[in-house]
């Protein structure tokens, strides 16, 4: 009779067991990254009679929770994505903003302009209108800079966003490493049990990461998770981290990883998650955009510039000043290009010719004892060992290399990056203060000739001005238009992504997720199950009872 | 066998739906409380790219329209002057005649030169015309330079004056500037009429120059016509040009209703929709009958 008592009281215990982790699963139906835990029962072992083998009860085995190996890597991997388009997308988003809207742009402030010297020439000796002319010439070129501001403003937040991420991997990776060291040391203090939350937690965290930045991970043998980054280089090792390094650029910032003690620059080895997503996008998009409206503004500038000095001013001067400057410094003869960095590097550039203009940006690199120059995305070096100065073929820019160090020294800078149209838009200024001075009419006819100043019209309505291919209103529209293509293939993947990891994520919870009703269910099958038990213990004690009055 | 869905599922698959609607409902009443589409670079960069030809279109066929007002402005001050300076040589051309005849006395002659030098001073400020700004319309593009000093002074626009031209439209250009020169002789001749010690009779030399004058003044609102009827055709073509273009320009860039309407009542219809499912979903647990 003392059997059946114990048989019943396992079977409740085993029962009140299992309501503990439903309570649990009810409990976090709704916690992120929790799975559904279930529990395992068995018979106990039986008791061998000489009647035959009678068992003894129920005992819970096991808690286990639900895991689908598959599907969890299909979700990193889709997030990892997901997070690339997605930061790709907003910094997108923001670069869209800042182009202004279709009435007010680098286009309409051009037209403006333009038509302010259309006005200018229906009465050239007016000084009204001369001031008028030279206030739409301010006009653009703060519209330049504002434009450059907001595309800088960008920048900043796309830095800080950055260091952001960083810290966040940092402490998504410290984490994990502390996960590991938790999770081996349960599994070592009881070697037959899983730490089901912990291994959901470090799941979630692995998930995190991904949406961050590229990762790889195995498992080694004493059940550590180890964290790689796309490139190889290690993020998580058993129980420690290997913390990313953000730092601040002229323009930006990098990403640097620590290797015994020393650092190196990995920036470039980013290609996924919302780190590398933030990368790319600033180095595809942004970069190149801002120098196609870099070329398309010096394009316009160096066209006013080169009419402007084929004028008289309303003084009977020749106009062989500038109309526009760059930087402080004549359009068409030198560049003091800003955007040397580091700035202190000793390579300048010259502007040799307008007309075969690009938006390309070059690299100059120490490599094996030399100096070699390379075009921004192209591997293979232009020129080896450069020295002096450099004619870019086709570039029409010419690159000045001879105050380089031979050798760079400690702290000399081995990596300088050159753009020379990515300075344009900040440094455009109007190089005339004196309405008179204003060369709109033709050399040697008097101040009411309006010859020279009908000229620019040509500048605004004929093809050719940008590139020796484009009018300034067709460049502009075809600088957008391949922004807009590339903005909109960006937006489009990232539906495409966001419905994928939305179904990829659905699938695995419909494997892992807690369903309520389910749990209901279960509610209802124990409670029976356990009153079941309880009336088992009731008649034992009943049986027992018997038992006792009937030997008093 | 079905499978199973997790409650999480079960409840952002809701939320999802209303957010998207809602996003569709904010897009929707923008564009319809502000008359114009939000065209952006990534939803239609075609359109843009349109757009940005046409707005380049409109603004040179307003800045013609411009144009031609000021060249009518200019035509219209010359062509004062010189309906004025026809007026002027009439009246020289009878004070001549009467000047001859024999019924003068001395003291009708020296009326008479009174008035040759009255049509004189007259030539001269009209010949001398300046416009708002003190520019001289008659000197062709040396506007500073006073084109007849006085009635013996040649016209000092001199060989570098050339004529003005506007852009009226694409590939039309109005003149609206001349250097009115020849009218050396005319002023000589009113000026020796009017001299007291000057010519008793006024011979055929004279006569020739104040026709020659005649002739040119009218030769020059000759000009002057053509130049107003070809800002006035341009005018004509550059607004039936302009026209198009606008109506182009807004079918690219101002809400279609219709269209905006109807998308607006669809996701509200959407919304109300994912909200009732949502609640009534949420409402469903077997917990509330257990």
């Amino acid at each position: 009779m003392a059997d059946f008592l114990s048989t019943s009281v396992s079977g409740l215990s085993s029962v009140q067991r299992a309501l503990d982790v439903l309570s649990h699963n009810i409990s976090n139906a709704y916690t992120e990254g929790y799975t559904r835990q279930s529990v395992t029962l068995a018979t106990r072992v039986p008791q061998y009679t000489g009647q035959g083998a009678v068992g003894t009860g129920t005992a819970l085995v096991d808690i286990s929770r639900a895991f689908d190996q598959f599907l969890g890597q299909t979700l990193q991997t889709a997030l990892t994505e997901q997070g690339r388009l997605q930061a790709r997308s907003d910094l997108l988003g923001r670069v869209e903003d800042a182009l202004g809207d279709d009435t007010n742009n680098m286009s309409t402030w051009m037209m403006d302009f333009f038509n302010a010297a259309q006005d200018l020439s229906n009465n050239p000796s007016d000084t009204a209108l001369r001031t008028a002319l030279l206030g739409q010439a301010e006009n653009l070129v703060s519209q330049a800079q504002n434009l450059d501001r907001r595309f800088s403003d960008i920048e900043t937040s796309v830095a800080r966003q950055f260091s952001q991420i960083t810290t966040e991997i940092n402490g998504y990776t410290k984490e994990l490493a502390n996960l590991n060291a938790s999770i081996r040391d349960i599994r070592n203090k009881f070697p037959d049990q899983q730490p089901n939350d912990l291994l959901d937690r470090r799941d979630l965290i692995l998930r995190k990461l991904a949406e961050n930045v590229d990762i790889s991970t195995f498992q080694d043998g004493e059940g550590n998770i180890n964290v790689t980054l796309g490139n190889g280089d290690w993020l998580v090792l058993s129980d420690r981290q290997n913390p990313l390094v953000a730092a601040p650029t002229g323009t930006g910032f990098k990403v640097l990883v620590q290797e015994k003690g020393t650092t190196r620059d990995i920036t470039d080895q980013l290609a996924g998650g919302k780190l590398g997503g933030l990368v790319r996008a600033k180095q595809d998009v942004l970069d190149p955009l801002r120098a196609e409206l870099g070329r398309l503004v010096f394009s316009f500038a160096s066209a006013v510039n080169d009419q402007h000095a084929l004028g008289e001013d309303l003084d009977g001067n020749a106009g062989t000043y500038d109309f526009f400057k760059v930087s402080g410094l004549p359009l068409n003869t030198f560049v003091g290009d800003p955007k040397v960095e580091p700035s202190a590097s000793g390579v300048t550039m010259s502007i040799t010719n307008v007309s075969e203009l690009t938006a390309s940006d070059f690299r100059l690199k120490y490599v094996g004892g030399q100096w070699n120059l390379y075009k921004v995305g192209n591997d293979t070096p232009l020129v080896q060992g450069l020295t002096g100065t450099y004619a870019v073929p086709g570039e029409g820019i010419t690159i000045d290399a001879s105050s380089l160090p031979a050798t760079p020294g400690a702290g000399d800078a081995t990596e300088i990056l050159v753009r020379p149209m990515g300075g344009v838009l900040s440094a455009l200024d109007v190089d005339i203060t004196d309405p008179r001075a204003i060369a709109a009419a033709g050399v040697g006819v008097g101040p009411g000739d309006n010859s020279n100043i009908r000229a620019w019209s040509n500048i605004a309505n004929s093809a050719g001005q940008v590139a020796g291919q484009f009018s300034l209103s067709g460049a502009y529209a075809n600088t957008l238009v391949a922004f807009g293509s590339e903005a909109r293939a960006t937006n489009v993947s990232l539906e495409a992504q966001d419905l994928y990891v939305k179904q990829t994520s659905d699938r695995r919870e419909a494997v892992v997720g807690v369903n309520l009703d389910e749990e209901a269910a279960e509610l209802v099958r124990l409670q029976n199950h356990y009153m079941a038990l309880s009336k088992s213990v009731s008649v034992a004690d009943t049986l027992f009872q018997s038992l006792l009055q009937a030997a008093a | 066998m079905e499978s199973r869905i997790s409650s999480r599922t079960y409840f952002n698959q809701g939320l999802t739906g209303m957010t998207t609607a809602q996003n569709a409902i904010a897009k929707a009443m923008d564009e319809i409380s502000s008359g114009t589409r939000d065209i952006r670079p990534s939803t239609d960069s075609q359109a843009l790219s349109a757009l940005a030809e046409l707005d380049h279109k409109v603004s040179l066929l307003q800045q013609f329209e411009k144009n031609a007002n000021a060249a009518d402005e200019r035509l219209g001050q010359a062509e004062n002057a010189l309906q004025h300076m026809t007026e002027v040589m009439m009246r020289a051309r009878e004070a001549a005649v009467r000047f001859n005849s024999a019924a003068n006395s001395d003291e009708t002659r020296d009326e008479l030169r009174l008035e040759f030098a009255t049509l004189r001073d007259q030539m001269l400020s009209l010949l001398n015309t300046q416009d708002q700004r003190g520019d001289y319309i008659f000197a062709g593009t040396q506007v500073n330079t006073i084109p007849y000093a006085d009635a013996t002074s040649n016209f000092l626009g001199g060989a570098s004056s050339t004529d003005v031209f506007l852009d009226v439209g694409e590939r039309r250009v109005a003149q609206v500037a001349w250097p009115l020169d020849g009218f050396e002789s005319v002023l000589q001749t009113l000026n020796d009429l009017a001299d007291s010690a000057g010519p008793t009779t006024v011979d055929a030399a004279n006569f020739a120059n104040i026709e020659d004058a005649e002739d040119r003044v009218i030769s020059f609102r000759v000009e002057v016509g053509q130049a107003m009827t070809a800002v006035e055709l341009s005018r004509s073509d550059n607004e039936g040009e302009l026209y198009g273009y606008l109506v182009a320009q807004s079918s690219l860039r101002d809400t279609d209703y219709t269209t905006a309407i109807t998308e607006l009542n669809k996701q509200t219809l959407l919304l109300q929709a994912t909200q009732g499912t949502l609640a009534k979903v949420q409402g469903l647990s077997l917990f509330n009958v257990i």
